[in-house]
């Protein structure tokens, strides 16, 4: 780098320092969030499940911002006390998502012949149904609840991450340095896991970031058709179908709740693909 | 050849910078050049020099990013920098020709390579379809492709990498330009290949009276071929003259550095090769090695039974404690299969490898592993040999982890011994591969192969992707390391100048045959086989210094 003019690098430095106004938005929301799903109680000192039937069906206002639902309980507060539930359902699906998925994906990679036929026409088929059946199915056969949910949405992760994950663990198996480890006698599984899976796992984790705002996307559809945590307890998808019935006198019961899953997921997307790389490379 | 007094080309105080992330980075520095019209000029430099960045400045064709910062680029008295695309485009071809540097890239896939010697007439002369049809024929003929009917049908994938090479010199010729700029024309190519095209191109310039620019890493072949030689380091012009000037009494101490360095130039060997009289190739007590009758044949693509390729006919040769074995051979000569047989990456489908007096052959399981700590693989490209996300010390200890020598501390002194012995500061211990230069990195890939004292290290192309003075420094480096270690080499190259310096005994090897082998002297110096003979004197630099 002898060729570099130091003037230039300064000017150029200077002009990356300015973000994308978009992504500090993203982050900006994203925080707030998160801080809300970890200790709602520094944004509003409501109790969510305090109903306050003078107040109900109350549009926003400064002592509601979100407005008051069909039992005057402060719509605000239970968006806010909701984060939790919807945030760490979603991150429990795309953990289970992935971690199964890598697991697969390593072992039909290394493995190769009939495990890898099998493995791979298995995720041909879970991929071959829309996501949301497999969903519905799962969640019907365990049942209601927060954590089924969760394993419900994160079964139909299974099979993108195993695909990306075997890609990854052929490309990176045939690598000189995985043949080099072999060469000086590092045992088989050793390689697999010094060699093979760190350099094979950037890509996943990529995805892995994208497929958050999906995955809560997925966990707030299964609390809208009803089968997530079961009501009083506040769950976005939940909120937005309760204040399906009231829509008429009430807009704000559906929209708000709505609009905060919208501008989380944006959010999400927008910060994982700068993690991915603005162009569509990955950092190293 | 007549030296006019206005160059054909002139190129003054030229500077090419490319955008980057980081600001601007200036990739030529104010070059001054003249070509004058029939005149062959090389551009002699290593990678990063700024050479083919210049090569694209002077057509105007640099890559996205880049711009020219400043200077004035004269052709035929017309100023290049102050014409339009369109005008530009016009003197592409017909006023200047390109020979680009990857001969299997640089031509459409899906056209027939007729047709794309003939697109270049039809866009540059008065000429009607079937005209350039039967005229592509001519120039192929003239490019040396023989059946140049047959060839104007096929495809590139069709052609080999010379004949492709020798298209798109056709291509560069089509429109009868005064100048011809050639990017590394052979550097993809085999030695006798690359002597055949250069041979060629040689001739075609003198009888068409067109000047050549000719861009090249290889000093030998600068040497040989141009009247004049531009020695480039950094992006700016070190050293220029006469080609004799720089090649016997270079001024900078860039261009000393690479005279010095230049493999095809030294005919100095690093290693004294043993007299026939010391030792007969009959005596088997001191064979570390010993490979008999190794055949291996690749399965026919798309067939589950038939012989298909075979990569390895019928070779034999043995290596003994503390001596450098070479094969030597094109590509395709089945050297790489070959060290990989002996490696034990390859399974040979005929033929034993005997190993310290043991048959390895189908060495498996505890018996391979234990056989892993005595022989050891440095492979071709330490670029892509080294795990990214491990730290030099991790790659180093590697080896002694997966065998469970010594405790953390034995093991980090036995790395700081590895490390001071290819001579790497230990300060890069922390440090990951993308941190290092190419030769560092082939330095740590070679201290890796040693940590575990093999016998016998199999060297598969370890300095083809590293430039002449890196190259130098690694084959000395071997050098010391045998004589401190007293470890074997089975050294792989198609270089026979590399070969030269550093093998006691060399085989040459073609389509899987092994034609000849012996001491590398006698080998060089009277060749039995018509092919050695013909490898020899492909070698570049020998008709410079020969003069």
């Amino acid at each position: 780098m002898s060729a570099v003019d130091t003037a230039d690098i300064a000017s150029a430095a200077r002009t990356r320092k300015r973000y994308a106004p978009g992504l500090v938005l993203s982050a900006a929301v994203l925080v707030l969030i998160l801080t809300a799903a970890i200790a709602p109680g520094l944004f509003t000192r409501q109790d969510p499940l305090a109903a306050d039937p003078i107040h109900r069906l109350e549009p926003p206002s400064r002592a509601h911002l979100f407005g008051t639902d069909e039992l005057g309980r402060d719509l605000y507060c239970r968006v806010l006390h909701g984060a939790a539930l919807s945030l760490s359902t979603a991150g429990i699906a795309l953990a289970i998502g992935l971690l199964c998925g890598t697991l697969l994906g390593l072992i039909a990679g290394t493995a190769r012949g009939r495990v890898d036929d099998l493995l791979m026409r298995a995720t041909d088929v879970l991929l071959a149904i829309p996501s949301l059946l497999v969903s519905l199915a799962v969640v019907t056969a365990l049942g209601f609840g927060a954590t089924k949910t969760a394993v419900a949405v994160g079964v139909t992760g299974i099979a993108s991450f195993a695909r990306i994950t075997r890609a990854e663990v052929l490309r990176v198996s045939v690598a000189p340095y995985v043949e080099a480890a072999h060469v000086v006698g590092v045992r088989r599984p050793t390689v697999l896991m010094r060699h093979v899976l760190p350099n094979a796992w950037a890509p996943v984790l990529g995805f892995a970031a994208v497929s958050f705002g999906a995955s809560l996307l997925a966990v707030s559809t299964l609390g809208f058709l009803g089968y997530g945590t079961p009501p009083p307890t506040p769950e976005w998808g939940s909120l937005v179908a309760s204040g399906r019935s009231y829509f008429a006198e009430a807009w704000w019961l559906s929209t708000l709740p709505g609009l905060t899953i919208v501008a989380t997921v944006l959010a999400a997307n927008r910060i994982a693909r700068a993690l991915h790389g603005e162009d569509g490379r990955l950092p190293r | 050849m007549t030296l006019l007094d206005q160059p054909l080309l002139e190129v003054q105080g030229l500077s090419v910078c490319y955008r980057t992330p980081r600001g601007a980075r200036r990739a030529v520095r104010g070059v001054d050049l003249h070509v004058a019209a029939g005149e062959t000029v090389a551009v002699v430099g290593e990678s990063g020099s700024g050479k083919s960045t210049l090569a694209h400045a002077l057509i105007g064709l640099l890559p996205n990013g880049g711009y020219r910062e400043t200077g004035s680029i004269r052709f035929d008295g017309a100023d290049l920098t102050a014409l339009s695309d369109r005008e530009l485009r016009a003197l592409r071809g017909a006023g200047i020709g390109f020979v680009p540097q990857d001969p299997s890239a640089s031509l459409n896939p899906v056209r027939r390579v007729g047709h794309q010697v003939a697109e270049v007439l039809r866009i540059h002369g008065r000429i009607d379809r079937r005209t350039a049809a039967a005229r592509a024929v001519e120039l192929l003929d003239q490019a040396g492709v023989s059946d140049p009917s047959l060839r104007a049908g096929q495809y590139p994938h069709e052609l080999s990498g010379g004949l492709r090479q020798r298209v798109l010199i056709a291509i560069a010729l089509a429109a009868a330009p005064r100048l011809i700029i050639a990017d590394e024309p052979t550097s993809a190519l085999d030695v006798t290949v690359q002597r055949r095209i250069l041979d060629h191109l040689e001739k075609l310039t003198h009888e068409t009276g067109a000047a050549l620019l000719l861009i090249t890493h290889d000093l030998g072949v600068a040497a040989d071929r141009a009247q004049r030689v531009v020695v480039m380091s950094g992006g700016a012009v070190v050293e220029s003259g006469t080609s004799r000037q720089v090649l016997l009494e270079p001024v900078h101490s860039y261009s000393r550095h690479l005279v010095a360095s230049a493999p095809s130039l030294t005919t100095r060997p690093l290693v004294t090769c043993p007299s026939a009289a010391e030792r007969s190739d009959g005596e088997s007590g001191d064979d570390l090695l010993v490979a008999d009758n190794l055949v291996h044949e690749y399965p026919a693509p798309g067939r589950r039974s038939g012989v298909g390729l075979r990569a390895v006919d019928a070779v034999s040769f043995r290596i003994s404690r503390g001596e450098t074995f070479a094969l030597v051979g094109e590509s395709g000569s089945g050297k790489t299969s070959i060290a990989r047989i002996v490696g034990r990456l390859l399974d040979p489908t005929r033929g034993r490898v005997l190993f310290d007096g043991k048959d390895i052959t189908a060495a498996r399981g505890g018996e391979l592993r234990a056989l892993r700590r005595r022989i050891q693989f440095v492979q071709q490209n330490p670029y892509t040999s080294l795990d990214p996300r491990q730290s030099v010390e991790q790659i180093v200890t590697e080896p002694l982890r997966a065998f469970r020598l010594g405790d953390r501390q034995d093991r980090a002194a036995r790395v700081r011994t590895l490390l001071d012995q290819v001579a790497l500061p230990a300060a890069l211990l922390r440090r990951r591969p993308s941190e290092l230069s190419g030769g560092q990195r082939q330095r740590v890939a070679i201290a890796r192969a040693l940590v575990l004292s093999p016998d016998l290290v199999v060297c598969d192309e370890p300095v083809s992707a590293l430039d002449a003075s890196v190259q130098a420094q690694i084959l000395e480096l071997l050098v010391t390391l045998q004589d401190e270690l007293g470890v074997s080499y089975l050294f792989i190259s198609h270089d026979l100048a590399v070969v030269r310096q550093i093998a006691h005994r060399t085989g040459v090897l073609r389509a899987g045959r092994l034609l000849e082998a012996g001491a590398t002297q006698e080998i060089l110096t009277s060749p039995a086989n018509a092919y050695t003979k013909e490898l020899i004197d492909a070698i570049p630099g020998s008709r410079a210094l020969s003069d």
